[in-house]
C-alpha cells in the first residue's frame, strides 16, 4: 500500500465520517439525544481533520513528483518551480475539489467547536445539511474524481502546468474562491435549519452575519485576483470578458450582495423573512452551479477547461437541494409573514427593496446571457454568444443605477423621509459630483456617459465622506480627541456601521477603475526593428534590444524577450521587457506581459510576435486608471475586518454569555 | 509503514465518534434544541448593568428613544431610531428592552439623570 492509496482510503473515511454525521445529528434531534448530536459534532471534527490529511498527503505526493498518480502527472514535472506545484494542487478538477471540500470541512470545524448558544435549535439541522453537503464533495472525490488515481505505469517526467496558471495570481486566486463558496455553505444552512425550526425571526441572520460578510468580501476578492490574474496572464489588455466561468462567479456575487442588504431591513423591520431564507440558499446553489458551468462542458468556455461527467452530479445536487428548500418554503408560509410592513416610497426599506430586485436583475442578465449559446443551440441548433459589448450595455447602465442608489440610501429614513429634508441631506454630494463633471468636461477628453459614472462616483463618495466624518469630526469637537484617537473610538464604537461605510468607499474607487479603464483604453500594435522608437500617449518607447532563443530542446521554457526604454518626454521612465516564451507542455508561444502602473495609467506590453532577426511586433496598450480595481479590492478588505473584527465589549458579552451553565 | 498510518487514522478517527455513546459520557449536557415551532425566550444574561442607553450609531453619544437627531453630531436617528447598545455596539431598535447582544438594559438618558 502506497501513499497514494492512504489518501483515497482516508478519503472513504472523510465520506463514512460525513454520512454518520448527518445521520447521527437527525436522529439525536428526532430521539432527543444529545449524546448522539455530539457524536456528529465529534465525527464532523474528524472530517475536518481527515479531509486535511488528505490534502496533505495530495502536496506530498506533488512535491515529491511521484508521477505513477494520475493528478500529479498531469500536473507538476520535476522542473516546476515549487511554488507553481502548489498552485497545482487546485488546477484540476480533483484538486480543485479536494480543496472545497477541506475548506467546507475546517469552516465546519470551527462553527461545531463552539457550544451552541443562540443556534441551539437550530444547530443540529444546519449540521445535518454541513454534513450532507461534505459527504457529497467526498462521494464525488471517491466516485468520479479520484486524486490519488493511479496510472498502470510509472511515467519518468510529468505533463507540467499549463503556463497560463504559472502566475503568483493562480497561486492565491482558487483558494479565495473556493473558501468563499465554502464560507457560503454556512449561511445556507442556517437557512434551511431556520426553516425546519420554523425559527425564521432574525435570530439566524445575526448569529451567520459574520459568516455572510465574511463570505461575501472573500468572493468579491476572489473575483478581483481572478481578473488580475487575466489582466497579466492573457495579454489582452483587460481583466473581465463576460466569460462563462467569470459570469459563473459573478451572479452569486450579485445575489449574495442582494443578501448582506436585506438582512439589514429584516433585522430592522421584520420583513423579507423568506426572502432571506430564499436568497441564502440561492447564494450557495449558485456557488455549486458555477462549479457546475465550469466542469460540466455545459458552456463553451477559456476557463472550461475539464470536461467530465461530474456536471450532473452537480446538477442532481443543486436540484435536491432546491426541491427541499422550495418544500419548506411552503411548508412555513405563516412564519415566514414577518411584523413589519412596507413603508412610504421614500424610504429605506423600499429603497433596499429596490436595490435587492436591481441585483437580483442583474444576477438573471448575466445568468441569462451566460446560458443563452446552450439556449440558442438547443432550439436553432447554432450557438449564438453574447458579446462583450452587449453585456456592457446592460450591466453599465444597472450598475451606475446602483451606484446611485448608494450616495442616496443612507440618508434616507427607516419608514418615511419628506423630499425636503433628503434634499437638504444632499446639497454637498450633488455638489461634489456637479465639479467633478465640469473639471472633467474642461480638462479631460472623456466621453459623456464616463463623465456621468464619474459624476455619480463623486456623489456617493460625498455621502461615504460625510457619513464617516460625522461622527468623528463631532467626537473631536466635543470629546476634544485628536483626529486620530477619535477616529479610533469611532470607529470601534460601532464597526458594523463604519465598515459598511469604507466597503463602499471602495465600491467606488472599483467603479473609477472600472470605468476609467473601459472609457479611454488605446492600443496600438506596431512592428519595430531593433534602434526603433514610437510614441504613445505620451510614452516614447524605444526597442533596445532582444534575446531569441532558438528552438532546439533547451529545458522546458525558451525564454523569448524584447527590452524596451520608456521615456516621457526625456526622462526615463522605466525599462520594459515583454517576454514569448515556448514551453514544452504547450503548443505556440506563450506571452508575459510586461507592465508598469501608475495611479493615473497602466502602460501594458505584448510581445505580439519576435523573428530572429529582431524584427517585433509589439501591442501597446495604455488604460486609465485600471490601478484603483486593485486599490478598491485592498480597501474592501480593510472594510470587512473592520466589521468583522470583534470588539472588546462583544468578547465580554461572549464570555458572561458562556459563565451562564446551559 | 503507510497501512499503519491508515489504521492509526482510522481508529482515532472511530474513537472520537463513539465515545460519546458510550456509557458514563459527559454527552448528555449537550444542549438539545427546545421542540418545534415552540418559540423560546432567549436566555437572559448573567449581569444585567443599568447606567447605559441607546447612543448614536453615528458618533457613540448618548440618545434619548424618541430622539429624531442626535444632540452631539446630529445624525438622523429615524424614526425606528437608528441606535446602538453603548455597551456593545450591537443594533437595537426603538422598543428593545435589554440589549440582545450582550444583555445591558436600555435606559434613557432621563432615567441616567
Amino acid at each position: 500500500m502506497i501513499l497514494a492509496d492512504v489518501g483515497y482510503g482516508v478519503l472513504l473515511l472523510t465520506l463514512a465520517a460525513a454520512v454518520w454525521a448527518a445521520a447521527a445529528a437527525l436522529m439525536g434531534t428526532w430521539r432527543r439525544r444529545p449524546e448522539l448530536i455530539v457524536s456528529a459534532r465529534n465525527a464532523l471534527l474528524v472530517t475536518a481533520c481527515l479531509s486535511t490529511v488528505s490534502a496533505a498527503l495530495l502536496l506530498i505526493l506533488l512535491f515529491s513528483h511521484s508521477f505513477q498518480v494520475q493528478y500529479v502527472y498531469e500536473h507538476v514535472s520535476s522542473y516546476l518551480k515549487p511554488a507553481y506545484v502548489l498552485a497545482a494542487f487546485w488546477a484540476g478538477l480533483e484538486g480543485s475539489q479536494l480543496l472545497w471540500l477541506w475548506m467546507l470541512a475546517v469552516f465546519t470545524g470551527i462553527l461545531v467547536l463552539r457550544r451552541p448558544t443562540w443556534d441551539r435549535d437550530l444547530r443540529p439541522y444546519a449540521i445535518v445539511f454541513l454534513a450532507l453537503t461534505q459527504a457529497f464533495f467526498a462521494l464525488l472525490l471517491v466516485v468520479v474524481s479520484n486524486p490519488f488515481h493511479l496510472l498502470p505505469e510509472i511515467p519518468t517526467e510529468g505533463i507540467s502546468l499549463n503556463p497560463l496558471l504559472q502566475n503568483f495570481w493562480m497561486i492565491v486566486h482558487p483558494p479565495i474562491v473556493f473558501a468563499s463558496y465554502a464560507l457560503w455553505t454556512i449561511p445556507a444552512a442556517y437557512a434551511l435549519s431556520a426553516l425546519v425550526a420554523g425559527r425564521l425571526d432574525a435570530t439566524w441572520l445575526r448569529g451567520t452575519r459574520a459568516w455572510t460578510v465574511a463570505a461575501w468580501a472573500t468572493l468579491g476578492v476572489g473575483i478581483l485576483v481572478g481578473g488580475w490574474w487575466a489582466y497579466l496572464e492573457l495579454g489582452w489588455g483587460g481583466y473581465w470578458a463576460w466569460d462563462p466561468v467569470e459570469n459563473s462567479s459573478l451572479i452569486p456575487f450579485l445575489v449574495g450582495t442582494a443578501l448582506v442588504h436585506s438582512v439589514i431591513i429584516q433585522e430592522r423591520r421584520d420583513m423579507f423573512r423568506a426572502w432571506n431564507a430564499v436568497l441564502a440558499v440561492l447564494t450557495f446553489l449558485l456557488t455549486v452551479f458555477a462549479t457546475f458551468v465550469t466542469r460540466s462542458g455545459l458552456i463553451q468556455s477559456v476557463h472550461a477547461f475539464a470536461e467530465s461527467p461530474i456536471g450532473y452530479y452537480y446538477l442532481g445536487y443543486m436540484l435536491v437541494v432546491l426541491a427541499v428548500a422550495v418544500g419548506l418554503l411552503l411548508a412555513r408560509t405563516r412564519e415566514l409573514k414577518g411584523a413589519g410592513q412596507l413603508g412610504d416610497l421614500l424610504s429605506r426599506e423600499f429603497i433596499f427593496l429596490i436595490v435587492n430586485l436591481l441585483l437580483l436583475g442583474l444576477a438573471g442578465a448575466v445568468m441569462l446571457g451566460t446560458l443563452w449559446p446552450t439556449v440558442t443551440e438547443s432550439v436553432r441548433g447554432v450557438a449564438a454568444s453574447l458579446t462583450k459589448e452587449s453585456y456592457n450595455r446592460f450591466a453599465g447602465p444597472l450598475g451606475l443605477l446602483l451606484l446611485s442608489l448608494l450616495g442616496i440610501c443612507p440618508l434616507v429614513e427607516w419608514r418615511q423621509t419628506s423630499m425636503r429634508r433628503l434634499a437638504r441631506g444632499l446639497w454637498v454630494q450633488a455638489l461634489a459630483a456637479a465639479i467633478t463633471a465640469l473639471l472633467l468636461v474642461l480638462f479631460g477628453d472623456w466621453p459623456l456617459t464616463a463623465v456621468l459614472a464619474f459624476a455619480i462616483a463623486a456623489f456617493v463618495a460625498g455621502t461615504v465622506v460625510l457619513q464617516l466624518g460625522q461622527g468623528i469630526v463631532t467626537r473631536m469637537r466635543t470629546a476634544h480627541e485628536n483626529p486620530f484617537a477619535a477616529t479610533a473610538r469611532a470607529i470601534s464604537r460601532n464597526r458594523r456601521r463604519y465598515g459598511a461605510q469604507i466597503i463602499h468607499l471602495a465600491v467606488v474607487l472599483i467603479v473609477m477603475g472600472i470605468v476609467g479603464s473601459q472609457a479611454r483604453q488605446v492600443e496600438v500594435t506596431v512592428p519595430l526593428s531593433k534602434g526603433e522608437t514610437i510614441d504613445v500617449e505620451g510614452y516614447t518607447l524605444a526597442y533596445r534590444g532582444f534575446t531569441y532563443q532558438s528552438l532546439e530542446e533547451n529545458g522546458n521554457k525558451l525564454r523569448n524577450e524584447a527590452v524596451l526604454d520608456v521615456y516621457r518626454g526625456e526622462r526615463l521612465v522605466a525599462t520594459m521587457s515583454p517576454e514569448r516564451n515556448r514551453h514544452s507542455n504547450v503548443d505556440g508561444s506563450v506571452t508575459e506581459v510586461a507592465l508598469r502602473s501608475t495611479l493615473k495609467e497602466d502602460l501594458y506590453i505584448v510581445l505580439a510576435s519576435l523573428e530572429s532577426d529582431g524584427l517585433a511586433a509589439f501591442q501597446v496598450i495604455v488604460t486609465p486608471l485600471v490601478l484603483w480595481l486593485w486599490i478598491g479590492g485592498m480597501v474592501l478588505i480593510v472594510g470587512t475586518l473592520v466589521a468583522l473584527w470583534p470588539s472588546r465589549s462583544r468578547k465580554m458579552a461572549e464570555l458572561q454569555e458562556r459563565e451562564v451553565p446551559a | 509503514m503507510s497501512i499503519a498510518l491508515f489504521f492509526v487514522l482510522a481508529i482515532v478517527a472511530a474513537a472520537v465518534i463513539v465515545q460519546p455513546l458510550l456509557p458514563g459520557s459527559r454527552a448528555t449536557s449537550y444542549p438539545l434544541p427546545s421542540g418545534r415551532g415552540q418559540s423560546r425566550s432567549a436566555r437572559p444574561s448573567s449581569r444585567v448593568t443599568e447606567s447605559q442607553g441607546p447612543a448614536c450609531a453615528g458618533c457613540g453619544a448618548p440618545v434619548k428613544l424618541d430622539d429624531r437627531f442626535c444632540v452631539r453630531c446630529g445624525a438622523t436617528l429615524g424614526e425606528a431610531q437608528e441606535t446602538v447598545c453603548a455597551a456593545c455596539g450591537t443594533m437595537m431598535s426603538a422598543d428593545d428592552q435589554f440589549c440582545r447582544k450582550c444583555g445591558t438594559r436600555v435606559t434613557t438618558t432621563e432615567a441616567q439623570q
